[in-house]
């Protein structure tokens, strides 16, 4: 068993090049909407980038393919860090990136799995990703399949009540097939999560509905490989991987702000400081964060 | 003919199709023991948690189930719309939302238990189809038809204490039925009224009126074509809903008729329940009566209309409690 992670000192480690080209690709989508969920996408990309490398058993020349893990984004409005996973995985053409939010592009401010090839499911209204990964991890079940379930939920989405609803089902129905993902970024939309509806003691919540706990800095991707087969590997009882995060991780000016959650009016000029700081050699990669 | 209630319809379907699950929130101690006995690995009563309900209901669809999901329709239809519109109907999933004590079967529970508004919340998801069948002969029909229909479907389930309508036993989703042939007045009905339409029908034809019935089981999408066939030549189209006025049949007619290419268009009277809350307790009887929903209240109403339609006869017909009227291109609505 690791030693829980107090989540003081996530992404102290610097980036390396993958997590700076997938944060480019990013970039590239923001740079075409004119807007988007800076923070919200920036905090998820390792948490993204493990389950897509080392986790999630996907085909992305069949999406479809039924014995595949379910991965339910239930945070949709991070969905420029899906984007870029998916694009790096092949699941679309990176060249798509540049069309995101435009009229007829498959790739929405929020992501829908009819438009995006390997989009699971689509949201956007926080608080039904949980319900929907229960039951698509009961339907597995009873069909005998291998496949496992994996939901991504923001902390700040952990308001809704309905996640809790889910819970309590997931926890009722042994559901060790199912692996909650929270990307504990600790800012919501208007400020903290701790002022807005103080969370925690998050761990202690989501051990006392019934679920395995453990935490991670969820911009270490070694940490994050352990911990996501730690908890694929739970039996008896669903499992909750709380992945402590920095919010706008890798821009030290959008980092732990509330004002960078969401951000339109992207100009020329922001695109360029993006793209310097996220360049091979930047301070991102060289020191980390130290915006804490 | 007699049928088995639309339990034992569900238990049926259900332990005869391994697609079908079942999904209760916390109904009434005893209900489905047949099922959760023969099939309990597809037997799920979750607890009083609708909006996880639906949500679970469509990610257990998205992997190839056909969900029934059970409660109150209330409940059902105003504590989970976004989980209806979104997890079911924006992936167009084959959930299927059954509702129990719709329209006033609660009143005697007061207005958070009366289901008074769930045609208008649902008529406004993209995709939907809500049904409301008159007695339980229907909803058996239709609940056998709703497991290879496409998409999300609501049903308002009757109570099961309605007199047997053989001739709705072949009713198609879809396909409203003209239960009588329309005449100068023709009644669109649904759900339980139609009953109350036919013997208001029988009072007007006892009066000189002729008046046909048209039995609108899907409110929606409404069938425009087999509506509009059947106004023509009519002088006088009455709605009759256990609904509010306000975004139910009434308004699926009125939508119809003045989209359609027709001119003129018939007066339109509709019935249902006003623009506030339902007050009061009672029996549901009690309320139908308090809102004009009964044979002799339609009659009365719908013969006043007449009386003024007709050349050299003058005068404001009488406006009785729970009907709106709308005439001609120029509609006008209290609501």
């Amino acid at each position: 068993m690791p030693t829980p992670f107090a989540g003081s000192a996530a992404g102290a480690a610097p980036l390396d090049e993958r997590s700076l080209a997938l944060r480019r690709s990013i970039v590239d989508a923001l740079a075409a909407a004119g807007q988007g969920h800076v923070g919200s996408s920036l905090s998820a990309v390792e948490i993204l980038r493990v389950l897509y490398d080392d986790i999630l058993r996907v085909n992305p020349n069949d999406p479809r393919w039924p014995d595949r893990d379910r991965f339910v984004f239930s945070k949709g409005h991070g969905c420029l860090a899906l984007y870029a996973i998916l694009a790096d995985k092949g699941f679309f053409a990176p060249a798509l990136l540049h069309s995101v939010g435009t009229l007829d592009s498959p790739l929405g401010g929020h992501p829908e799995s009819h438009a995006a090839p390997g989009v699971e499911f689509s949201t956007g209204a926080l608080g039904h990703g949980l319900s929907v990964g229960t039951g698509m991890a009961l339907a597995l079940r009873m069909q005998h399949r291998p496949a496992r379930v994996f939901v991504l939920l923001g902390d700040g989405e952990l308001d809704e009540g309905s996640v809790w609803e889910a819970a309590l089902s997931a926890a009722h129905h042994r559901l060790d097939s199912l692996c909650v993902l929270v990307d504990r970024n600790r800012v919501q939309s208007y400020s903290d999560t701790e002022r807005i509806l103080g969370l925690e003691p998050l761990p202690d919540k989501w051990r006392s509905f019934g679920f395995a706990v453990t935490t991670v800095d969820g911009h270490d991707v070694a940490a994050l490989r352990a911990a996501l087969r730690q908890a694929a590997a739970t039996m008896g009882r669903p499992s909750a991987v709380i992945c402590h995060t920095i919010k706008g991780k890798g821009l030290p000016f959008a980092e732990n702000s509330a004002f960078w959650h969401y951000r339109s009016g992207i100009d020329e000029q922001q695109v360029s400081l993006m793209r310097a700081a996220l360049a091979t050699g930047s301070r991102s990669a060289e020191i980390g964060s130290q915006n804490k | 003919m007699r049928t088995h209630s639309v339990v034992t319809e569900i238990e049926e379907l259900t332990l005869a199709d391994p697609r079908i699950v079942f999904i209760g929130s916390d109904l009434g101690a005893g209900l489905f023991e047949r099922l959760r006995k023969e099939a309990p690995e597809r037997f799920f009563m979750e607890g009083i948690s609708e909006q996880h309900l639906v949500g679970m209901a469509a990610g257990m669809a998205r992997e190839g189930f056909i969900p029934f999901v059970m409660t109150i329709a209330t409940f059902l239809t105003r504590r989970c719309l976004e989980q209806i519109a979104v997890d079911a109907a924006l992936h167009g999933l084959p959930v299927r939302l059954l509702g129990t004590g719709s329209g006033l079967a609660y009143a005697s529970l007061g207005p958070t238990h009366i289901a008074v508004d769930d045609f208008a919340l649902l008529r406004a998801v993209p995709g939907m189809t809500v049904l409301a069948p008159a007695e339980t002969l229907e909803a058996n029909t239709l609940l056998r038809q709703s497991v290879e229909y496409p998409g999300p479907l609501y049903m308002r389930l009757p109570r099961g204490a309605e007199e047997p309508m053989p001739e709705l036993a072949a009713s198609e989703i879809g396909r409203p039925v003209l239960l009588r042939e329309p005449g100068q007045v023709l009644i669109v009905s649904t759900g339980q009224l139609t009953s109350v339409a036919l013997d208001a029908r029988e009072l007007l034809v006892a009066r000189g009126i002729t008046a046909g019935v048209l039995h609108a089981h899907t409110v929606h999408p409404l069938d425009r074509a087999t509506l509009t066939a059947s106004t023509a030549g009519v002088e006088l189209v009455m709605t009759v809903e256990e609904h509010r006025r306000a975004g139910g049949l009434g308004s699926a007619v009125l939508e119809a008729l003045h989209d359609a290419p027709l001119s003129p268009v018939p007066t339109v009277l509709r019935h249902g329940v006003g623009d506030s809350f339902v007050s009061g307790y009672g029996t549901r009887e009690e309320q139908l009566a308090r809102h004009g929903l009964t044979a002799e209240a339609l009659c009365d109403a719908a013969e006043g209309v007449m009386r003024s339609l007709v050349p050299g006869e003058r005068g404001e017909p009488p406006e009785p409690a729970g009907s709106a009227r709308t005439q001609g291109t120029a509609a006008h609505s209290r609501e």
